[in-house]
């Protein structure tokens, strides 16, 4: 129990039983619906609108937000989104990649020489690891 | 000896005691002499002409000792005398200057303590000479206390009566006065009477708390103020402050008095007027508004619990509540049951609405409900009244113990304190709210494109005007009404949200996404009803440049979250972002704060501040205006990182939109001055940097609220 709590998997295991891991990147197009003298948005951030004001009524199933849901629902960011670059989300996932994109190949590469240098004994141990958590 | 003076003046103004003082010493307030039966000094350095003021700081120290009468000769001429009582005070004397001036103070006794041989007169705190050449504040004459600098306006409590100068540099800024004055009394108690040597200049009648006061000066053309005098005005009060607000403090204390203002803005004069006339008499906080559509405070303080499947009665954010454990009962007395609704406030940890209750109801099942993460409103019909009912909620599981280790208790659900009611049409709408928040967190959590579900936030755009013209500097307001082509003046009302139908029927939250202000609205008295009829609450976000005695009526008691967008605390740093209107809104928040504590709180106001180089050094200032104002909380909103192209000079300031942008390493530095602010100042912070992440270890919690102004 020690050692689990250590690397926190009872933590984790409480979390997913409580449904807080598996975080959707935003839920405003489920959640929110704007109907504003600019046209339809799906959130306060979206860049342009989906339908002009008038078509309130069929545009909380048209075409354009069901895509903005779809790419949502399985954790990315849809065009739309990533044309609205004043949203915030938006911007940190922008960022991150950004970041990743200047540290990841770097780091990937140390990584697997230390690797090579010792055998390929911590990739072994790593996904030994991973299943006995998973 | 020589000490530079305690004075406004400039450099190289020099003050010699001459005989009669002893040594300079030392207390916790600063330096001080102690001087004999007489004492003399010269003040050289002046350079002035004309009628300047002496002012001698001192008195007794001592309450045992009889009050010596002291009287002040200037180069050899009698200019007054005063009689010094125990506490230090300010006497003020009007001279002739000349360069230097020799000043003589003479006191009719002294006395003596034991074990110091001196012959002690008056313990002198500092010697000032004003010029009305270079004096450019108010100087307080008798009559004040020390100044206190600890909240938004530094202020000094005066007594029943006092008298205060105001030098020419002032006086020829305008013929309107302006002052921030506090009392804890209520309103109209107290009644403020200003005048100068010979004439009564106002009247006023106090309103409970800080407000802002304006009276007309003399109506002397700023050219034709003499430059070689100041103006003594007089304050005198009906009556002191209750005794029983400062019980512990025993000094004479009046009112409260910020720095008194002069300008020459007769609009500026006639708001500040307006608001007071039209306000009316308010009443005292201890008479709530009854009327107020906002659920009313619970007016039971527990749950009728039975059995032991509950923990102690807790507080939290929202309000008093209980844990669960797996199974717990109610038994709700006919008699503490004024209607066969209830309404059950329920916080579940769950995330995935892997938790159900099941309610029953002697024995039968009345309810199954999936629970909602956090805080939800359940509702439940229970039937004819007049009798005793007993439920018993029966949770599918309890909280991972592993959630919560810290805490080893048995945890299922949180339940806040029950309310009651008999309005079916309520009731009706909130269970079709209910089962539509839970539809929309099923089609949610199975990532539905198409939706029965409705959403639960609803935009809104309510008016395409704004009083703020050149638009603020970092509103795109042109690309903006561009956008909105011929939809800038459609007009949006309470009938057009009633004609949204179930979008509007399905909302818990309306949320106002102007580019415009929405106080502007002809109808927000009906808007605003219509959203408090339907128990839902609206979140406006104002310039506060429309609070006027109406607006904030229609707002006080009403459901509305109100984020006001100031970005800054000094008049310098918000007419860099806006414009010059700095001092009326600062008279529209305190009456709205006042009528907010008439009417339980409601709006409740959110400070914005958005984050920039140019508004970061106003940022303790701004938590002093929010302690102020009485805001629920500071909100942190970001610049966004738009392409904008701003470069614009405004307020002697220029504003590049690209470089008013803080860094991270800028921000992280600002959120820790915020949390320090914080606990200081006592004001929470809400920050929308963190938009879209539910679960933020910051200084508050996330909000979704627009981000324009
Ligand atoms: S633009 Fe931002 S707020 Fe809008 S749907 Fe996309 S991620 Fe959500
Ligand atoms: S930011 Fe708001 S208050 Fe300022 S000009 Fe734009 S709409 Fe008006």
């Amino acid at each position: 129990m020690g050692l689990l709590n250590r690397v926190g998997v009872e933590e984790r295991l409480a979390a997913e039983e409580l449904g807080t891991t598996s975080e959707c990147l935003c839920h405003e197009p489920w959640e929110s619906y704007y109907i504003l003298r600019r046209g339809i948005l799906p959130c306060c951030h979206g860049s342009k609108p989906i339908a002009p004001m008038e078509d309130f009524e069929r545009a909380w199933n048209a075409p354009a937000l069901q895509e903005i849901r779809k790419h949502l629902a399985r954790g990315r960011l849809s065009p739309y989104c990533l044309e609205s670059t004043g949203c915030p989300i938006v911007q940190r996932h922008l960022h991150a990649q950004r970041t990743r994109e200047r540290w990841l190949p770097d780091r990937v590469r140390t990584l697997g020489k230390l690797n090579r240098l010792l055998g390929g004994k911590p990739a072994r141990l790593y996904y030994r690891l991973v299943r006995a958590l998973s | 000896m020589t000490r530079t003076m305690n004075t406004t003046a400039g450099s190289g103004i020099s003050l010699d005691y001459g005989e009669g003082w002893y040594g300079e010493e030392q207390d916790g307030a600063g330096p001080f002499r102690w001087m004999g039966r007489e004492a003399r000094c010269r003040v050289a350095g002046l350079g002035i002409s004309g009628t300047g003021l002496v002012r001698i700081a001192g008195g007794l120290w001592r309450a045992d000792v009889t009050a010596p009468q002291l009287s002040v000769s200037v180069n050899g001429m009698l200019v007054g005398s005063a009689t010094i009582g125990s506490d230090v005070a300010d006497r003020v004397f009007p001279v002739e200057c000349t360069d230097p001036l020799d000043v003589v103070l003479a006191l009719d006794r002294t006395f003596t303590v034991p074990g110091d041989p001196r012959a002690l007169g008056m313990k002198v705190r500092a010697i000032d000479v004003f010029s009305p050449e270079w004096t450019s504040t108010s100087v307080d004459a008798e009559g004040w206390y020390q100044w206190e600098r600890h909240e938004y306006f530094p202020f000094r409590w005066m007594r029943a009566a006092a008298r205060l100068f105001l030098p020419p540099i002032l006086l020829r800024r305008g013929g309107f006065a302006e002052v921030p004055i506090f009392t804890p009394g209520e309103t109209a108690e107290q009644v403020l009477k200003v005048s100068t040597a010979c004439r009564a200049v106002a009247e006023i009648p106090l309103r409970h708390g800080w407000h802002i006061y304006g009276f007309e000066l003399e109506t002397v053309p700023p050219s034709a103020v003499d430059d070689r005098t100041f103006l003594e005005l007089t304050f005198s009060l009906n009556r002191l402050a209750p005794g029983s607000w400062h019980p512990a403090d025993p000094r004479e204390l009046g009112v409260a008095v910020g720095e008194l203002d002069v300008h020459p803005d007769r609009r500026r004069h006639d708001f500040v007027g307006r608001f007071h006339r039209e306000s009316g008499r308010s009443q005292s906080p201890s008479e709530p508004v009854a009327t107020s559509p906002v659920p009313s405070p619970h007016a039971v303080h527990d749950l009728p619990i039975e059995g032991d499947g509950w923990h102690a009665i807790e507080s939290g954010e929202a309000g008093r509540f209980r844990w669960m454990k797996l199974e717990g009962r109610l038994r709700i007395a006919a008699h503490a049951r004024p209607g066969q609704f209830c309404v059950m406030p329920i916080f579940s940890a769950f995330k995935n609405m892997a938790q159900e209750l099941t309610i029953l109801a002697d024995g039968q099942v009345v309810a199954e409900w999936t629970l909602m993460k956090g805080w939800n409103d359940y509702n439940l019909a229970l039937g004819a009244r007049g009798r005793d009912v007993v439920l018993t909620m029966r949770l599918k599981k309890l909280t991972p113990y592993a959630s919560h280790s810290s805490d080893p208790r048995d945890l299922g659900i949180r339940v806040g304190l029950l309310e009651f009611h008999d309005d079916e049409e309520r009731h009706a709408r909130a269970v079709f709210i209910q089962e539509n928040r839970t539809r929309s967190q099923r089609e949610l959590l199975s990532g539905a494109t198409v939706l029965s579900s409705l959403p639960s936030t609803l935009g809104i755009d309510l008016f395409g005007k704004c009083n703020i013209k050149p638009a603020c500097v970092y509103c795109p307001w042109d690309w903006m009404k561009e956008l909105e082509g011929g939809n800038t003046d459609a007009i949006i009302d309470d009938r057009t949200l009633e004609s949204y139908g179930r979008l509007f029927a399905g909302a818990e939250s309306l949320v106002n996404c102007s580019f415009g202000e929405p106080l502007l609205h002809p109808r927000l008295e009906q808007i605003l009803e219509l959203v408090a009829r339907h128990r839902k609450t609206i979140e406006l976000s104002t310039n506060g440049q429309a609070f006027t005695a109406r607006t904030v009526q229609a707002l006080a008691g009403k459901p509305v979250h109100l984020y006001v967008s100031l970005d800054a605390a000094t008049p310098e740093t918000y007419a860099r972002l806006r414009n010059e209107r700095w001092h009326e809104i600062l008279t529209g928040l305190l009456f709205l704060r006042e009528a907010r504590q008439l009417a339980g709180g409601w709006p409740r106001v959110n400070m914005v501040f958005i984050p920039m180089r140019v508004n970061w050094p106003d940022l303790e200032a701004y938590f002093r205006l929010c302690r102020l104002v009485d805001a629920d909380a500071l909100v942190l909103r970001p610049l966004l990182m738009e392409e904008s192209h701003v470069d614009t000079q405004r307020g002697g300031y220029r504003y590049v939109y690209a470089q008013e942008h803080l860094g991270p390493d800028d921000l992280g530095q600002l959120v820790g001055d915020c949390r320090r602010l914080s606990d200081r100042y006592l004001v929470p912070v809400r920050t929308q940097f963190d938009f879209g992440k539910t679960d933020f270890g910051g200084i508050g919690t996330s909000t979704t609220s627009p981000d324009r102004g």
